[in-house]
């Protein structure tokens, strides 16, 4: 017997207007710029896949609809087996107790004048989870698990540095025991360093939750740690999906290839040559 | 062989702060030598950049000596700097838009600097310009040279700050994360263009990074930096496979990487 | 799309102040506190004057009339022989309570209609402002004449005469700093998070746009005092014998050849506190603004 996937992306389509480039003013004319292109993804539960791309690749546009935070064009998207693509604002919001997010930029995306255990609280309060004491030990809990010391619940997010305001985001994401956490560039703001722990720290939360994750990056090298698959998207398309080994080891689209080699080795013994791609 | 650049002992701080932002900076490079200045953020590198091209903002205190082709450009005044820019020394920023005036074409831009430095005619400007459009990659040159910035992408904009840089043939390049703000693929293309174009004219570059990868495929030397200060210096190949410092190790080993760590730590 | 590491060049300079910046920041908390002195001191004489004679400000013939500031009355005395320090203290209280007055139900109201504004769909943005707008064109003495030929005088009509024409412009920048809030990633990431409509606006916009609300609401306490000065100078305000600053210049004028402290006293009176309100707006605006910055890093 199988078990629904927790997520399941049908043939989605973002399409926006986009009025001509500057310099011509022809009445009526308007192209169609279309930044997610029939893009199909299931992700299991408890399973991390890696949406990875350049920019212009709309993974990011990928990630905000299956978030809710725009709807597609067309085609489907399930969340347990349920069609969630046309989601009232009642449904979204019930929908935030299993599907949480962790956003880019750790600077602008806690509020500045909210203490660092409000942060963290709040929605355990948007959901009315629990007692106020029961919040409060579960945000400890949730801290504990980010590895974040108790003594810095009552700081202001300025006086913590970027990687620290990252794990405040994931202990954000992870206090209502959400069944999936999407990640937009979850480290792409951070020093090379912090990345790693970041990185050390979504895979300890894999270990020790069922949590799936959706991980969307731009950077590949990142993704190998902590994903099980890995898409890759380039112009709105998907084109190419597999486990990781299979992605990195023998990817089966020029463009992985090219995107693969483009990433100059940290090693002067290594070669660097990397493949050009273009589509015909 | 003298070298192109001495560094000695350099300290910066900036006005209304309680400590130097870098102290005790030392470093040199030769001719045709590409150094690398490697570091996370706060580690000076980029305040190190800003004091050899002489763009600290005003206030700041500096201390120690650099010097270029033998002359002291730190703390020089405007005219002795301003016939160095551009001819002799020359700077590719990380950010492309900043370095290119969104009001005019970048024709245009490349034609007033070729005009400026070089005494062309506006004739001959005009071809020089076309013709290293055409050599950083971009196409159809001839009519990109009546585009604006923002009709191009940031790739492209990054190539011609290139064009302007070398186009004179500058002794020093100092490249303060000229790739950081582009996509993977076009980071590649324009590091091939980097070091295709530095070795066709010997110039030498200072190239400021927190790129490790960067650093490995671009660098024939390295000066690692940390809070302020130099940490270690060496050959590309000695930081990377017999790391003298702790913290060099710890960069090395926090590089997330599409190979296998195996591979990285076969030293 | 721009890949910000944390390794450029922007963040390692923008956490090193500039000396320009330092110094603005250095005189504007300077400019603040000289401001707040100015102000403290009419609030001083407002409560403490009273205490020590109420009925100085009303009491007719109990001194010399027109005498010059000495050791009687240490200010003067007007024509009718009141004591001009005890009737600047109570003019204090009421300008005071009225500019206050105004300005809270102009930040109450227009900061509500702002929020609405600019956290609401276009239709309604478009319908709120347009109608301030009208309200915006009406000159703010015109305003303030025809809400009391309506209500009558007195110091609760006033109040809701001057608070009417400042509703506008406190609602305009609220809507402005709000847009400007509602755009940030952590407001997206409160309603990615499920977030209610009234919790994304009281918990995450509003207290993060009050900046310029402030700012704002400070240098029109000063406009408030002024315009209750013109009103109850032309007779439309305070009515006699109740002192009021803008009554006292009115009613002084015609003594002004003899006795130029008449008409100084409450001039000097009126300056200080709109000069102080002034300064306290000024001063936060460039307080705030690089603080602001400094802080989202």
């Amino acid at each position: 017997m199988t078990d629904t996937p927790i997520l399941r992306v049908d043939s989605a389509r973002k399409e926006y207007d986009r009025a001509g480039s500057p310099g011509r003013f022809r009445r009526g004319e308007r192209e169609r710029f279309v930044a997610v292109d029939d893009v199909s993804i299931t992700l299991a539960r408890g399973e991390t896949l890696s949406v990875v791309g350049e920019s212009g690749s709309g993974k990011s546009t990928l990630g905000r609809m299956i978030l809710g935070l725009t709807e597609p064009t067309s085609g489907t998207i399930e969340f347990e087996g349920v069609d969630v693509t046309r989601r009232s604002s009642r449904q979204r919001r019930e929908l935030t107790r299993e599907m949480q997010v962790v956003f880019q930029d750790p600077y602008s995306s806690i509020d500045p004048r909210q203490r660092i255990e409000d942060v963290i609280r709040e929605p355990l309060d948007i959901h009315r989870i629990g007692t106020a004491a029961e919040r409060r030990e579960r945000v400890l809990e949730v801290m504990h698990q980010v590895a974040l010391p108790e003594r810095m619940t009552r700081f202001f997010p300025h006086q913590l540095s970027g990687g620290l305001r990252q794990r405040v985001s994931i202990a954000t994401a992870l206090v209502v025991r959400p069944a999936l956490i999407v990640a937009d560039e979850p480290v792409s703001a951070l020093d090379v360093s912090v990345q790693a722990q970041i990185l050390e720290l979504f895979a300890e939360v894999q270990r020790t939750t069922s949590v799936a994750l959706l991980f969307i990056s731009h950077d590949l090298g990142v993704v190998r740690e902590v994903s099980d698959r890995v898409a890759v998207m380039r112009r709105g398309r998907i084109v190419e999906t597999g486990t990781i080994d299979d992605v990195f080891d023998r990817p089966a689209h020029g463009y992985t290839a090219a995107l693969l080699s483009a990433i100059p080795p940290a090693d002067p013994r290594l070669p660097f040559t990397p493949i050009h791609y273009t589509d015909e | 062989m003298t070298d192109l650049l001495v560094v000695n002992d350099l300290s910066v701080q900036y006005a209304g702060t309680s400590r130097p932002s870098i102290s005790g900076v030392s470093m040199t490079l030769a001719a045709g030598e590409v150094v690398g200045v490697v570091g996370e953020s706060g580690s000076g590198k980029t305040t190190l950049g800003s004091a050899l091209l002489g763009l600290l903002p005003q206030g700041a205190r500096v201390e120690g000596s650099a010097t270029f082709e033998g002359l002291e450009i730190l703390g020089a005044p405007e005219r002795v700097l301003r016939p160095l820019r551009g001819i002799k020394l020359s700077t590719i920023v990380q950010n492309p838009a900043t370095a290119l005036n969104p009001s005019f074409s970048i024709g245009s831009q490349m034609i007033a600097l070729l005009r400026r430095h070089l005494g062309l005619s506006k004739v001959e400007a005009r071809e020089y310009a076309i013709h290293w459009l055409g050599r950083v990659g971009i196409g159809d040159p001839e009519r990109r040279m009546s585009s604006h910035s923002h009709q191009l992408s940031g790739g492209m904009n990054q190539r011609v700050v290139i064009a302007m840089a070398l186009a004179l043939s500058p002794r020093l390049v100092i490249a303060d994360e000229p790739t950081s703000a582009l996509d993977v693929t076009v980071q590649a293309a324009i590091l091939q263009l980097i070091n295709d174009l530095i070795a066709e004219s010997g110039s030498s570059m200072v190239l400021i990074t927190h790129d490790l990868g960067v650093v490995a495929q671009m660098c024939s030397r390295v000066v690692v930096m940390r809070d302020g200060a130099v940490v270690e210096t060496g050959d590309v190949d000695q930081i990377f496979h017999a790391p003298r410092t702790d913290y060099t190790r710890h960069l090395l080993a926090s590089q997330p990487s599409p190979r296998t760590l195996e591979e990285l730590t076969d030293d | 799309m721009t890949l910000e590491t944390g390794a450029s060049a922007v963040d390692e300079a923008a956490g090193v102040p500039s000396r320009a910046s330092l110094r603005s920041t250095f005189a504007s908390r300077a400019e603040v506190v000289a401001g707040g002195a100015l102000v403290l001191c009419a609030v001083l004489i407002a409560v403490i004057v009273p205490l020590i004679d109420p009925a100085a400000a009303t009491a007719v013939g109990a001194s010399v009339p027109l005498a010059p500031p000495g050791s009687d009355n240490l200010l003067g005395s007007d024509q009718l022989g009141r004591d001009q320090l005890a009737r600047i203290a109570v003019g204090y209280g009421i300008s005071l309570t009225i500019a206050v007055g105004a300005v809270l139900l102009a930040v109450v109201i227009g900061g509500l209609l702002g929020l609405l504004a600019a956290t609401a769909n276009s239709v309604i943005d478009g319908v709120i402002m347009r109608v301030l707008d009208v309200v915006m064109a009406f000159p703010a003495l015109l305003l303030s004449i025809v809400v009391v030929a309506l209500f009558g005088a007195g110091t609760e009509v006033l109040m809701l005469a001057i608070g009417i024409v400042f509703i506008p412009i406190i609602a305009r920048v609220t809507r402005a700093a709000a847009l400007e809030t509602f755009q940030q990633p952590y407001v997206e990431a409160a309603i990615a998070r499920g977030a209610r409509r009234g919790r994304v606006i009281f918990r995450h916009v509003a207290p993060n746009s009050l900046g310029p609300v402030v700012v704002q609401a400070s240098i029109l306490i000063a406009v408030a005092i002024m315009l209750e000065a013109s009103l109850s100078f032309v007779g439309l305000g305070v009515q006699p014998p109740t002192p009021s600053l803008g009554l006292m210049l009115s009613t002084g004028r015609d003594f002004m050849v003899s006795d130029p402290w008449i008409v100084g006293v409450p001039a000097i009176a009126i300056l200080v506190v709109v000069l102080g309100f002034t300064l306290i707006g000024d001063g936060l605006q460039t307080w705030l603004d690089p603080k602001k910055r400094a802080v989202a890093r």
